[in-house]
């Protein structure tokens, strides 16, 4: 139980050791639960589910009948679950705070502007989202959970993640790049 | 509530120790996520290969053992795998979420 809560206080494990430890979790997700974890489809749950609070006619659309009628299913949980994962491993090491922008490679390199860093954090969020549904999931619950169970969805899809990836930040950096 | 209890309460665990691992590998950071890109700092990579290399001896020895069945293996269509992996890149790079 001492060596966990030391662990939780060091402010970076290495990648392996944490990659180690999410491999396992993965599995263990298609012992305990028989379905792989996944992050994106929590989101277009929550959406479709405001859908129906807003305005319920268009619930009758093919797309929210059959693709992703709103509900809580266990994605939603999960990510409820990394909310809460995420805050105790900060603040057990000392790390959490809230802030306007973000670090300070950021601030470097675009200005400490808020309006600046949220309206491309939204952009780029939209983006994340719409690309993840149009996939078939994220980088957790496609290019991992894909990749792990041997889809080559998941290979395809890491291989256009890195691909305009390496192109988009050599456009955004330019020189520094 | 589509959720079964004990997918509830399983799915809030695994997913406590999914955002402990992603906290403590530094993936929550904007910079870590855009330096992969760069050559800079490939925590990223080191960290969803060692994923990727631990779950999958498991899981296929668990399925060859009867004790897991892959039924939910995500569909490939490659238009929309390779177009969404595009997008996604873009959104990465420029968010670093």
């Amino acid at each position: 139980m001492d060596w966990i809560i030391e662990q939780m206080k060091k402010k970076t494990w290495s990648p392996y050791a944490a990659g180690v430890f999410l491999g396992i979790i993965n599995v263990l997700a298609l012992v305990l639960i028989s379905k792989p974890l996944g992050a994106s489809t929590a989101f277009a749950k929550m959406t479709s589910y405001l859908v129906k609070i807003g305005s319920p006619s268009m619930l009758n659309a093919m797309y929210y009948k059959f693709v992703m009628p709103p509900g809580v299913n266990f994605t939603v949980i999960v990510v409820i679950g990394i909310l809460i994962g995420g805050f105790i491993s900060a603040k057990m090491s000392g790390d959490f705070r809230l802030r306007m922008v973000t670090d300070q490679q950021w601030i470097d390199h675009f200005g400490s502007s808020v309006f600046k860093r949220w309206t491309l954090a939204f952009i780029g969020g939209a983006m994340i989202e719409w690309a993840a549904q149009l996939a078939g999931g994220c980088t957790s619950g496609l290019a991992i959970s894909g990749t792990m169970q041997l889809a080559p969805s998941g290979l395809i899809f890491i291989f256009g993640l890195f691909a305009s990836g390496i192109a988009t930040t050599f456009l955004l950096y330019g020189k520094k790049y | 509530m589509e959720v079964t209890f004990w997918e509830f309460f399983f799915s809030i665990i695994l997913g406590i120790g999914f955002g402990i691992a992603l906290q403590k590998a530094g993936l929550t950071k904007y910079g870590t996520i855009v330096n992969v890109f760069r050559f800079k700092d490939l925590a990223v990579i080191k960290f969803m290969l060692t994923a990727l290399i631990t779950a999958m001896p498991l899981i296929f020895l668990l399925k060859a053992a009867g004790i897991i069945s892959l039924t939910n293996i995500n569909p490939t269509y490659i238009a929309g795998n390779l177009l969404g992996g595009l997008v996604f890149g873009a959104g990465m790079a420029l968010s670093g979420f």
